[in-house]
């Protein structure tokens, strides 16, 4: 293979260079140089000073809260999302551009106005909070209630990520299958479901992602108790807001870290699954 | 050990369509089958019906005398190729084509052992391990011939089944097909809306239009005799003029003999295939050449007399060598066609005025050589 082709195909359109100029230019700019700039202060700290500020048991304690419920919240929407990008893709009925437009409000709502809507929702004197404290069951105030507004503010993630994918499958590969013999739920597991999981990654990941780093939504409906409802993000604001700079940045940090390796994992499996499928 | 498909009373509507309107078929057992007609006539319609993708509103269909209609599609035993072919694309050529015999719960190396006899009965032996992506249409076409048949369907249903390749491949493959149902005897049923891909492959070709079945029988039959003016007009190019017959002869509206049919007096149409125009030049002749098309071995005559216009169809060499070109002055003979009077439900036949004798030996003449 020659140099230049190693660098670009052939394109109708002029200006490669210009153009990845100012693709790097700007990724640089845009997000790289913050990160950068986060990491260089945490490396500031020195190796030791940063694990005694990362291992403190409320930090580990609420890492594992938000990477929990961040999980739980990606898993639930990954299913139900699942159902509703099938029946917005598949079925035409009255009322699915009002559907179709509700889907995107997480999007646009300002997290911190749903953070107060879900709160009053699931209140123990809310309407759907009164409903459930009967049966011993609390939302608000508890891991649950961040799962609950993490689920709200990643839903249209895996919506959006499948339903083009969706559409795109031909009905004829079910009935292709029915007419081999296959049960329904047969051509589910292995007709249907195969083509849509590297899409279904696709946002599972980046709900999984938008869950991590949400910090509006959550802190109305969390207890924020230390290391059993309190995530993260809120600990890096509590600590900057008590000019512990460097304690947040090691936070941070570790965030990063982890966020960057679950997105890591979530890409290999779905380049596994990509090749089980002989793409 | 060949199915008989019988179908009766079939009906459907879909939101106050009609879209099959009172179906009856036979299919003999090990018979080749073409449904032919136009977009929208019902045909898919009726096919997925026998294969159990869509239900009836009313009506049966029976396979060797027992109510396919009571089982639901994965239980007919129906091998179903689909227009697109709807392979899957996550699995192998191989797996695709093991797929009904993995769901029955064969033992894998029973079903390694089939796939294996099916690629080389579909000729693609070596091409076991790749993805449908990787393949030409006519090898996709194959693999879902292959899948279809995996499963020893009773009955095997085709959709269009050449209709998304290019005419090459759909030449060989409408041969290759053939071949395969001599040898294998299945009873098949095929949907298309190409009369040459219907006549070339099956032993009865049924023309359906409008959810109606309009003529069953062998291509010949089709051709020699045709039902109706739409059956006329579907199986093959056709002029139209409108007419009168007065005491035997055909009249065109425009104020010419055509020709006489063994029609009672009255107003109708005479259809007049292209090729059933001779034309040579007559300095004196009635007709105008309008246009002279050269399309390969055949050439299309546009031709126009006293408001009317013909087409007409030569092979290019005699256009060559008469020398025809347009606005040139010609004769025009027609020796053969098919009249229907407003009156009749039948049509008759176009008889050339200058062959009076023996009418019946020149009809038949005629009629051999469309």
């Amino acid at each position: 293979m020659s140099r230049s082709a190693l660098w670009r195909e052939p394109s109708v359109l002029p200006g490669f260079a210009p153009s990845l100029t100012a693709t790097l230019l700007w990724l640089g700019l845009l997000v790289v140089a913050p990160l950068a700039v986060m990491v260089a202060t945490a490396a500031g700290l020195g190796w030791s000073g940063f694990w005694t500020l990362v291992l403190r048991p409320r930090v580990l304690g609420d890492l594992q809260v938000s990477v929990f419920t961040a999980l739980a919240a990606s898993a639930i929407d990954a299913i139900f999302g699942f159902i509703i990008a099938w029946v917005l893709a598949r079925y035409r009925f009255p009322g699915r551009r009002l559907v179709d437009a509700l889907i995107d409000l997480p999007f646009a709502l300002p997290t911190a106005v749903a953070g107060i809507a879900l709160a009053a929702l699931y209140a123990p004197h809310g309407p759907i909070g009164a409903v459930l404290a009967p049966f011993g069951i609390t939302i608000a105030y508890t891991r649950a209630g961040i799962v609950v507004a993490l689920m709200f503010v990643g839903l249209p993630f895996i919506i959006r990520t499948l339903e083009p994918v969706i559409a795109e499958l031909e009905t004829e590969q079910e009935e292709a299958a029915e007419m081999l013999g296959a049960s329904p739920a047969t051509s589910f597991m292995q007709v249907l479901l195969p083509p849509l999981l590297p899409a279904l990654l696709t946002g599972f990941a980046l709900a999984l992602a938008r869950g991590l780093g949400e910090y509006g939504s959550v802190i109305f409906i969390a207890g924020n108790k230390p290391m059993v409802s309190e995530i993260l993000p809120l600990l890096i604001v509590t600590e900057l807001e008590q000019f512990d700079f460097p304690g947040a940045v090691a936070i941070a940090t570790l965030m990063l870290s982890a966020s960057f390796l679950l997105l890591i994992a979530v890409n290999l499996l779905q380049a596994w699954v990509r090749r089980q499928n002989g793409e | 050990m060949s199915t008989r498909i019988e179908i009766t009373g079939l009906y459907k509507a879909l939101a106050g369509q009609v879209v099959l309107d009172g179906i009856d078929l036979t299919v003999p057992p090990g018979e080749l089958t073409a449904l032919l007609g136009p977009s929208g006539s019902g045909k898919t319609t009726l096919l997925r019906m026998i294969a159990g993708l869509d239900r009836p509103d009313r009506g049966a269909v029976l396979f060797d005398g027992e109510d396919a209609l009571a089982r639901p599609a994965r239980e007919r035993g129906v091998g179903f190729v689909f227009q697109h072919y709807a392979l899957f694309r996550h699995m192998t050529v191989a797996r695709n084509i093991g797929f009904g015999l993995a769901v029955r719960k064969v033992p894998q190396a029973r079903i390694e052992e089939k796939v294996a006899a099916l690629l080389r009965l579909v000729q693609l032996e070596f091409l076991g391990g790749r993805y449908p992506a990787q393949l030409s249409g006519g090898q996709r076409q194959r693999v879902a011939l292959a899948r279809a048949l995996a499963i020893e369907p009773r009955v095997l249903l085709l959709d269009e089944p050449f209709g998304a390749l290019d005419a090459v491949v759909r030449r060989d493959l409408r041969r290759w097909l053939r071949r395969l149902h001599r040898e294998m005897h299945i009873t098949t049923v095929f949907v298309t809306h190409d009369q040459e891909e219907a006549f070339e492959l099956a032993d009865r070709v049924v023309v359906v239009n409008g959810g109606r079945i309009r003529q069953s029988g062998t291509p010949m039959q089709l051709y020699r005799e045709p039902a109706d003016s739409f059956v006329y007009r579907f199986l093959g190019e056709a002029n139209e003029v409108p007419c009168r017959i007065e005491n035997g002869f055909v009249i065109a509206d425009a104020g010419f003999p055509l020709g006489r049919a063994s029609v009672r007096t009255g107003n109708g149409t005479a259809y007049l295939r292209p090729h059933q125009l001779m034309v040579r030049p007559e300095e004196t002749g009635a007709w105008r050449i309008t246009e002279v098309v050269a399309s390969g071995p055949t050439s299309r005559i546009g031709l126009a007399r006293g408001g009317l216009s013909l087409e007409a169809s030569l092979a290019t060499g005699q256009v060559l060598a008469l020398g025809l070109e347009a606005k040139m002055t010609v004769e025009v003979e027609i020796t053969g066609g098919m009249v229907v009077a407003d009156t009749a439900a039948t049509p008759a036949p176009l008889l050339p005025a200058s062959r009076l004798a023996r009418p019946h030996l020149a009809d038949r003449r005629v009629e051999l050589e469309g």
